[in-house]
């Protein structure tokens, strides 16, 4: 296991974790390559449909990144968000899915530091947990 | 407690619907008709009063979803006033539509009843067709005031786990047990519709002995749901067994398209965005091995249970639909159960309480 290199989906918002992303890489700060990154314009636009086509597909995780509570650039798409991903994670846990392979973080356009955190640390949790069970199945 | 009428027995409400409808208190009556043949029964809606002979006020079949069927009409163009008599269900669905937008209910009224439950319309066509009193019995069931629907396999599945067989929102609630029936008003509607078709006989009447048998009912209906889900939690409890009990699927849609929470007229699984190009099925096999068609079977049901189970009213009509028979109630209606409960929301409950995909607190869900 421990050469597994987990892939990780990230739709972030483009006023937010998106710049924040950018930020980490002009400023040069080192985190791992696991992550691709989808741009959207709110974190209120990802439709959990994005994110369970994500991990049907063998994504070992998926990172939603958006603007902080009150931050927003259209008032409450991030609080949207928060809900849809809440139902999301429920009907993961009831189907005996580790809900913890989506991870929603706010994290806002100068904190390229913390974007680089989130990544490393997403990084080595999924490696603990290993590879996301539907990349071998031929049901999506 | 509101006001009510007392009906002799199911006839007498019939006479009260006749009335309504000379009287103009109402332009058209919609509800369960039976076909010429007098083998099944279909939604319609009348304003002939000969033609509401054929019409079936208590009657153990759900052909298609009663708020499916009263959304599809446009009553805005022409505000024709319509009372409307569905099951306790289908008027739990009324409510989330009304609140998505696709009921204008201005001019509708709503009579539901103190449900006994349905059967498969395949079964109630069936045992009519052979000669088998299927209304008969389940009117007298009713006047026995015994529980029927639960314990017969013959019974929807949806019925026999209903707890919620009582309409506790419509504007008319016929009380449907014993010998002798009631039609209270729940609503100011309600109220209004029984003042201009009732002359006499109106009056608020106390209803604790009547609650009090029904509530044995519910309360074996319960028992039943808690012990079928615990029996489904045991069962499908990962994505194997789910993947397992969906493996027949072959997304046909008919669960979506009968279901009166799916609404929505841009549902990706309404558009092209599954015609994959052939590429993407190299693309699978060289990374999956296999992939299992029609494709997107897994993806279609956890979708519609991330973009709608909240609203899942428990009704049924999925399973009903299903050409291949998968327990779809089970996995619509327990695990909505869950989804509900994070925003201590019922489907159906009230007109007011907000949609939870629809709305957002500021300080919620720390822990997402
Ligand atoms: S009705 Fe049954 S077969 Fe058709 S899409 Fe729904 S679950 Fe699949
Ligand atoms: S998912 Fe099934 S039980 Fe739930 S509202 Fe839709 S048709 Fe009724
Ligand atoms: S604009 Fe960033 S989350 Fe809405």
């Amino acid at each position: 296991m421990s050469d597994f290199e987990p892939k990780i989906i990230g739709f972030l918002c483009n006023w937010c974790t998106y710049t924040g992303a950018d930020l980490a890489g002009t400023a040069r700060i080192q985190y791992p390559s696991n992550i691709r990154v989808i741009r959207m314009m709110c974190s209120g636009g990802v439709d959990m449909v994005y994110v369970m086509k994500a991990l049907l597909e063998g994504a070992d995780g998926v990172l939603i990144g958006g603007c902080h509570p009150g931050d927003c650039h259209y008032q409450s798409g991030n609080f949207k968000a928060r809900r849809r991903v809440a139902i999301l994670k429920k009907i993961l846990q009831q189907l005996g899915y580790n809900e913890d392979r989506v991870w929603l973080r706010w994290i806002s356009a100068s904190e390229g530091k913390k974007f680089a955190n989130t990544v490393t640390e997403m990084v080595e949790y999924l490696k603990k947990l290993g590879p996301n069970p539907f990349k071998y199945t031929g049901n999506i | 407690m509101g006001v009510s009428i007392e009906l002799n027995n199911i006839s007498a409400l019939k006479e009260i619907l006749k009335e309504s409808l000379e009287n103009k208190v109402v332009d058209a009556v919609l509800g369960l008709f039976w076909d010429e043949n007098k083998e099944t029964v279909a939604y319609g809606m009348t304003k002939d009063v000969n033609i509401l002979e054929r019409l079936e006020v208590l009657c153990p079949s759900m052909p298609v979803q009663g708020a499916r069927v009263v959304s599809n009409i446009k009553f805005t163009e022409t505000p024709i006033r319509v009372l409307c008599i569905i099951k306790p269900c289908e008027m739990r669905a009324v409510v989330e539509l009304v609140k998505l937008k696709q009921i204008m209910p201005e001019k509708l009224i709503f009579l539901s009843m103190d449900c006994g439950g349905a059967l498969e319309p395949e079964k109630f066509k069936e045992f009519n067709k052979f000669g088998k009193d299927v209304v008969g019995e389940y009117l007298s069931c009713y006047e026995n005031f015994s529980d029927f629907s639960y314990t017969s396999e013959n019974y929807r599945f949806a019925c026999r786990v209903c707890d919620r067989c009582v309409p506790k929102i419509s504007d008319l609630r016929l009380r449907s047990y014993g010998k002798t029936k009631y039609l209270e008003a729940l609503s100011d509607k309600g109220h209004k519709f029984l003042n201009e078709t009732i002359k006499d006989g109106l009056k608020e009447m106390d209803f604790s002995s009547y609650e009090d048998s029904l509530k044995k009912i519910i309360d074996n209906r319960k028992a039943n749901k808690d012990k079928e889900r615990e029996l489904f939690k045991k069962e499908i409890n990962s994505i194997e067994s789910f993947t397992r009990e969906l493996s027949a699927c072959i997304r046909c849609h008919n669960c979506m398209v009968n279901c009166p929470a799916d609404y929505c007229k841009e549902c990706i699984f309404r558009s092209p965005v599954f015609d994959h190009p052939s590429e993407n099925y190299e693309l699978w096999l060289e990374r999956k091995g296999m992939i299992k068609l029609p494709s997107d079977t897994l993806l279609f049901h956890l979708t519609r249970l991330n973009h709608m189970s909240t609203s899942c009213v428990s009704c049924g009509m999925c399973e009903t639909s299903c050409p291949v028979g998968i327990r779809l109630t089970r996995i619509f209606s327990f695990i909505g159960e869950e989804t509900q409960k994070i925003f201590d929301y019922e489907p159906g409950r009230s007109y007011t309480e907000e949609l939870p995909v629809a709305t957002f607190r500021e300080k919620e869900l720390d822990k997402v």
